[in-house]
């Protein structure tokens, strides 16, 4: 299929983009499309560009050629589209649970009253019920990732309908345990609710367990490497890591990280 | 992640003993070695002036604080617009910037007889000193805490969507807050204390023109007494500026 055929069905496309800092190029013809409810995890070495391909998604920079398409619509370079969500949970310390958690809702003007009501529903699902009027230096890391998660899910909901989750790294700040405890929750998360996601995650595991699809990139303008289904996508979480399919996988994602990654970086 | 600077407050514990500990060491010393109390008054002689003089300094008192409020208040007002407009502004701030700094180098008591000889005795050139006093601690000390806004932050209200008058509500002032807060109670010690210069070195009542008459009629206990209220009432005004901000700090740094 043709790169402009795939772009015109597609909900997410990204059509050459190119991006410069400094004078070194940090993206060279970047292209990839995303169907809808699909899961995408990116991967690669530090320095990529797979953070700025999510700056670049959520219109916080602006390629230097190359356009971002979505359902057809030219929104490149434009933010307040797509929330991000990061490492840091960028909780607003004066706020209580349900103002941040609302705070999307808060900056389109909806009354407080409303936006209590509407948070408080959302978060059970969140697994914070309980919590609403706590502040966030009273909240675990967890619950903390978990409430800005819920913003962000907010955020898209409360946006042009368009429900694409931009991620990075989203538990890279919590310990194993945790880590694995939201991993497991966001995958059942994602199977209840009809989002398009992008993960940027350095861990090949944590891709292959919450995504549909893997794309790694070098290190040096991030080409793209590899690109494939998930194969296993639709299995049970608990049982997806001990799968031959997914060890096999993990290994050839793996390969291709340190073997073409290190080259690419060394050359 | 060091977010918040950590609010100093006054906490009272035994360590404050120190204070009547030395007022009775100072009266002790006056016992043993007989000074006479027409050169330098113990606690008893100050305490004795504050109850006999009080109808004096409770109305010089009331002045004064008019005065200082309204200064102040005035101070506090344009410092927030200011800083507000600097914020927004990079070419504001760059037009600001030598003022700020020339505001700097000049003592603001020395403009007091200027002002004095341009706005005449009364109220105003008080009111006047008490705000240049004021304003440009406050509006350095707001606009550092505005610019300090973390830029992860910032990026997170423009991937929401959010407009600049609602980032500078939501998200700039409350992250300004504390560092306004501590301009604030930098300030307030300025304002009494250009407030009652100003009234010692010329005005019509005060408690500045108070210790200024007890001065001219050689009474050191009565100078003493006026330094007194002063500092009360500096200690007041602290200790209600750290209520204020325990209250509107509440939850942030737990």
């Amino acid at each position: 299929m043709s790169t402009s055929a795939e772009a015109a069905i597609a909900e997410l496309a990204v059509t050459g983009l190119d991006l410069d800092y400094q004078g070194l190029p940090v993206l060279i013809d970047l292209r990839f499309a995303l169907a809808s409810g699909e899961h995408l995890a990116v991967l690669g070495p530090s320095g990529c560009g797979k953070s700025t391909l999510l700056r670049l998604l959520t219109g916080l920079e602006t390629p230097d050629r190359g356009r971002i398409l979505w359902r057809g619509t030219d929104v490149t370079g434009q933010s307040g589209r797509f929330p991000l969500m990061g490492q840091q949970d960028l909780l607003l310390p004066w706020s209580r649970l349900w103002e941040n958690v609302g705070l999307p809702l808060l900056l389109r003007g909806q009354r407080r009253p409303e936006v209590r009501a509407q948070v408080a529903q959302l978060l059970e699902v969140f697994g914070l019920e309980g919590f609403m009027d706590y502040y966030p230096s009273q909240l675990s890391g967890g619950m903390r990732q978990r409430a800005a998660l819920a913003r962000t899910t907010v955020a898209s909901r409360s946006g042009l309908g368009s429900e694409l989750l931009l991620l990075d790294e989203p538990f890279a700040a919590l310990d194993v345990l945790g880590r694995a405890h939201l991993q497991e929750w966001l995958a059942g998360l994602l199977q209840k609710q009809r989002a398009t996601m992008v993960l940027v995650t350095h861990s090949v595991e944590e891709a292959l367990l919450l995504s549909s699809r893997v794309i790694v990139l070098s290190s040096a303008g991030g080409r793209i490497l590899l690109d494939e289904p998930v194969a296993f996508a639709g299995a049970e979480f608990g049982e997806k890591a001990w799968l031959p399919e997914f060890l096999a996988q993990k290994k050839r994602v793996l390969d291709v990280l340190l073997e073409k990654g290190l080259t690419f970086k060394l050359s | 992640m060091p977010l918040w600077p950590k609010v100093s407050r006054v906490r009272f514990s035994w360590g404050w003993a120190s204070i009547p500990a030395l007022v009775v060491l100072w009266q002790g010393i006056l016992w043993v070695t007989g000074w006479p109390e027409y050169l330098l008054p113990g606690p008893m002689a100050v305490v004795r002036t504050l109850w006999n003089d009080a109808p004096l300094w409770l109305g010089a008192l009331g002045s004064t604080l008019t005065l200082t409020a309204l200064g102040f208040a005035l101070a506090l007002a344009f410092a927030l617009m200011a800083g507000l407009a600097l914020d927004a502004s990079e070419r504001l701030r760059q037009l600001a910037h030598p003022v700020i700094l020339l505001s700097q180098t000049i003592p603001v008591f020395f403009l007091y007889p200027f002002l004095l000889i341009t706005l005449g005795f009364g109220a105003l050139p008080l009111i006047v000193v008490v705000f240049l006093a004021c304003f440009f601690p406050l509006l350095i000390n707001f606009l550092q805490g505005l610019q300090a806004t973390e830029v992860a932050y910032l990026d997170l209200f423009r991937t929401l969507g959010a407009s600049g008058w609602a980032t500078v509500v939501r998200l700039k002032v409350p992250w300004a807050l504390p560092s306004l807060l501590a301009g604030l109670r930098l300030s307030l010690t300025y304002a009494i204390t250009a407030c009652v210069l100003g009234e010692y070195l010329g005005a019509r009542e005060g408690l500045g023109v108070y210790m200024a008459r007890a001065f001219r009629s050689f009474a050191p206990a009565k100078v003493l007494a006026a330094i007194v209220v002063v500092s009360v009432l500096t200690g007041v005004l602290f200790a209600s500026v750290g209520l204020f901000e325990k209250q509107i700090l509440k939850g942030r740094n737990l």
